[in-house]
C-alpha cells in the first residue's frame, strides 16, 4: 500500500498540475500505441521484408545477371543489353505490388485484426472514452496506427528496388522513363493501405477476439477472390451470354479486395497490361478499371467500414 | 462548494428509464452513491463521463456542463470502473503512463506519474508485469492507478472492492481514505456495500430505482428522529427508568441495561436529567450518547423496504 518501500522516496499522492499536450492531439498517442505494437512484431518484419518484397528480390537477381552479361562477350552483351532496355519500369512496379497483396493481407490482419476486437474483449474501451479524448480520435488514431504500418510494408519493398533502379539502371530510362514514378507508387500505396486500414477495423470492431477478426478478414478477402474469378470464368465461358457481358467479365476481379488495389495501382500507374519474366495473375493482363469506379469504390467501402466501427464502439452497453 | 450538481436529469435506455428527474448537488469530500444493483449508479457515472446522453436535465461538474463539455470534465475526473479493463499486451507502468498520455500528459511525465502511482497504489513491485497476468485485487488497484494518473480533481470509483477478499477490500478501503481525505481530491464511490460506504464516506446519496431517495451527511441520516440518548447502565435499574419517566421523558428499553430516552430538551440538559436520575436510583451509567440508528436502518428507511 502506500506505506510500501520502494524506490520512490515520497509515497504520498500527489496531485499533477503540469502541462499537458492540447485537446487534439489525443489520437496521436493512440495511433503510436497501435504502430508500437505492430512493430514490435517479428511476423511484421519477416513479412515486409522478406516475404512482401520477393518479386522485387527476383527481379533485381535477374537484372543483376543481365548487367553482369553486359561484361561479357560482345554477344551476350548485345543481348543484355537489349533485354534491359526492353523493361517496362512502370510495369516492375505493378507486379511487385501483385504479387505482393496476399503478404499485404497478413499486414493488415497483424496490424489491425486485433485493434479494436482487443480492446472490445479488455473493456478498453472504459480505459481510452472516460480520458479526455473523443470517439473520433480514438477512431482516427486506430486508423493511422493500422494504415501507417500497412502503408510502410507496402512502401518499403517499392521504395528498396527504386533506389536499386536509379542507382544502377539510370541509362536504361530507369528515372527518365516515368519521372513521376515514386508519387505514383506512393499513391496507389495510400489507396490500397487505405482500404486495408478501413475494411480490417470495421471487421474487428465486430468481434472480441482478434484472432476471430483475423479469420473473418482473411474469409472476406478469399470468399470475394473466388467468387468474382469464378463468376468471371463463368461469364466468359458462357456460350448465351451478351457481349457486353463477356467484357464485363473480364473486369469482375475487380470487386474483389485484391483486385480493386491492383486496379487503383493501374490507374495510379496508367499502365493496362503488362508484360511480365515471369506469369501474371489475374488481373494483370486485364484493361484498367475506370477511374471513378476503381476509387470511388475504395472510398464507399472505407467510409460503409468506418461507418460500422463509429456504430461499434462506445463504452456503454445500451440495451432496449 | 459542490463538485457536482444535477438539475431534473433523466437518462434512458431505449424505453427504460435508468436515472428519472435527478436532482442533487455532490458536496467535496468523499460522497458514497448508494442503492441497490440496478438503481442508476452506475448510469450517473457514465452520464457524467459522456458515455451516455441525458433524455432532459442536465448538470454541471467542477464547474463544466457535463452534456457540452465532457472532454473538459474527463480531464478533470478519473474513472475506475466496475468491470475489469486494461490495454491489451501492455505491462502496468505502460499501461498507466499510456492513460496518462491520453490524458495529455507529455510522455515523460506520464511515466513519471505512472511510477508514482503505481507505488502509491501497492503494485511497485509488480509494475513490469503484463496486466493480464495480475490477481483480481491488483486489477482493482491498477484500476484505480489508471484513474489517478493525471492528477483528477474527482475521482469516479465504480464498486471499487468488488471481488475483493477481506484483506484486499481493506486495503482498497483505506487506499480510497487516503486519498480522499487532505489530498484535494473528492471521491463519488458507487457501492451498495453500505459498510464500505460507511467506512470511508462522508455524505451519501442513495437511489433507488433511477431516484433519488435521501441524500446528505451520514450523521445526519444516522440521527433518530426527536434526538434521544442511548444510555448503558452497569445492571438493569427500575428505579431508573421510573425516575425518568417521572421527569417527563419517554424510556425504551433496547436490551437489559440499555435504554434509549426521548426527551424535549437539549442534549446536554438530557444528560444531566438522566445522571440525576441515576443518582437516585443508585445505578451506574457506563455510557451515554446521541442515539443513532445504524447506516442500514437509515438506508431502509430511505428506499422503503
Amino acid at each position: 500500500m502506500s506505506n510500501a518501500t520502494g524506490p520512490i522516496a515520497d509515497l504520498t499522492y500527489r496531485g499533477y498540475d503540469g502541462v499537458l499536450d492540447p485537446p487534439t492531439q489525443r489520437w496521436k498517442v493512440i495511433a503510436k500505441s497501435n504502430i508500437m505494437r505492430v512493430v514490435k512484431n517479428k511476423w511484421y518484419w519477416w513479412i515486409t521484408l522478406l516475404f512482401a518484397p520477393w518479386y522485387y528480390t527476383v527481379m533485381s537477381i535477374v537484372l543483376f545477371f543481365l548487367n553482369s552479361m553486359t561484361a561479357g562477350s560482345p554477344g551476350q552483351a548485345r543481348q543484355a543489353i537489349e533485354q534491359i532496355g526492353g523493361i517496362d519500369w512502370t510495369a516492375q512496379f505493378l507486379h511487385g505490388f501483385s504479387f505482393g497483396q496476399i503478404f499485404f493481407l497478413f499486414i493488415a490482419m497483424i496490424a489491425g485484426a486485433g485493434a479494436i476486437a482487443n480492446d472490445n474483449r479488455s473493456n478498453a474501451l472504459l480505459v481510452y472514452l472516460s480520458k479526455p479524448c473523443t470517439k473520433r480520435d480514438y477512431l482516427w488514431g486506430k486508423w493511422v496506427g493500422v494504415f501507417v504500418p500497412v502503408a510502410f510494408a507496402m512502401l518499403l519493398p517499392a521504395i528498396g528496388f527504386y533506389i536499386f533502379g536509379a542507382l544502377n539502371y539510370r541509362e536504361y530510362g530507369f528515372i527518365s522513363d516515368d519521372p513521376l514514378l515514386p508519387l505514383r507508387v506512393v499513391g496507389f500505396t495510400a489507396f490500397a493501405a487505405a482500404l486495408h486500414a478501413s475494411l480490417v477495423l470495421g471487421v474487428s470492431s465486430m468481434f472480441n477476439q482478434g484472432r476471430m477478426a483475423g479469420a473473418t478478414y482473411v474469409g472476406i478477402y478469399f470468399i470475394l477472390n473466388f467468387v468474382t474469378v469464378v463468376i468471371g470464368i463463368i461469364l466468359a465461358e458462357s456460350d448465351n451470354a451478351p457481349e457486353s457481358m463477356r467484357s464485363l467479365s473480364e473486369k469482375l476481379y475487380y470487386l474483389s479486395i485484391d483486385g480493386l488495389n491492383i486496379g487503383v495501382a493501374k490507374i495510379f500507374l496508367d499502365i493496362d497490361s503488362a508484360s511480365l519474366f515471369i506469369g501474371a495473375n489475374a488481373a494483370v493482363d486485364v484493361d484498367r478499371p475506370a477511374p471513378w469506379m476503381a476509387i470511388g469504390l475504395v472510398v464507399l467501402l472505407s467510409a460503409l467500414a468506418l461507418r460500422l466501427v463509429w456504430r461499434r464502439v462506445r463504452a456503454v452497453e445500451v440495451v432496449g | 462548494m459542490a463538485v457536482a450538481d444535477f438539475k431534473n436529469l433523466t437518462v434512458k435506455y431505449g424505453s427504460f428509464t435508468a436515472l428519472e428527474d435527478f436532482t442533487v448537488s455532490i458536496p467535496e469530500g468523499c460522497v458514497g452513491l448508494l442503492g441497490p444493483n440496478g438503481a442508476g449508479k452506475t448510469t450517473l457515472l457514465k452520464t457524467i463521463l459522456g458515455f451516455v446522453d441525458p433524455a432532459q436535465g442536465g448538470g454541471h461538474v467542477l464547474g463544466h456542463d457535463f452534456a457540452k463539455e465532457g472532454q473538459m470534465v474527463r480531464q478533470n475526473v478519473g474513472y475506475m470502473p466496475e468491470q475489469d479493463c486494461h490495454i491489451p499486451g501492455l505491462s502496468a507502468v505502460q499501461f498507466v503512463a499510456f492513460a496518462g498520455e491520453l490524458a495529455g500528459l507529455p510522455v515523460n511525465q506520464a511515466l513519471r506519474r505512472a511510477h508514482e502511482v503505481l507505488e502509491y497504489c501497492g503494485l511497485g513491485e509488480a509494475r513490469y508485469r503484463n496486466v493480464e497476468t495480475y490477481s483480481t485485487g491488483m486489477k482493482q488497484r491498477i484500476k484505480l492507478a489508471q484513474a489517478l494518473v493525471h492528477g483528477p480533481k474527482l475521482l469516479l470509483l465504480d464498486e471499487p472492492t468488488n471481488g475483493l477478499d477481506p484483506r484486499g477490500r481493506e486495503e482498497m478501503l483505506e487506499l480510497i481514505r487516503s486519498v480522499s481525505h487532505g489530498k484535494g481530491l473528492s471521491v463519488l464511490v458507487s457501492s451498495h456495500l453500505l459498510k464500505d460506504i460507511e467506512r470511508i464516506c462522508d455524505h451519501v446519496v442513495v437511489l433507488l430505482g433511477g431516484k433519488l431517495r435521501a441524500a446528505g451527511q451520514i450523521r445526519d441520516l444516522k440521527s433518530v428522529k426527536g434526538a434521544p440518548v442511548d444510555v448503558e447502565l452497569r445492571e438493569h435499574n427500575l428505579d431508573f427508568v421510573d425516575n425518568i419517566q417521572k421527569m417527563g421523558m419517554m424510556v425504551e428499553e433496547l436490551r437489559k441495561g440499555e435504554y434509549r430516552i426521548y426527551g424535549d430538551a437539549k442534549l446536554d440538559e438530557t444528560a444531566r436529567h438522566v445522571f440525576d436520575a441515576a443518582r437516585r436510583a443508585n445505578a451506574q451509567v457506563r455510557h451515554l450518547a446521541l442515539a443513532q440508528r445504524s447506516l442500514e436502518e437509515a438506508f431502509l428507511e430511505a428506499v422503503h423496504v
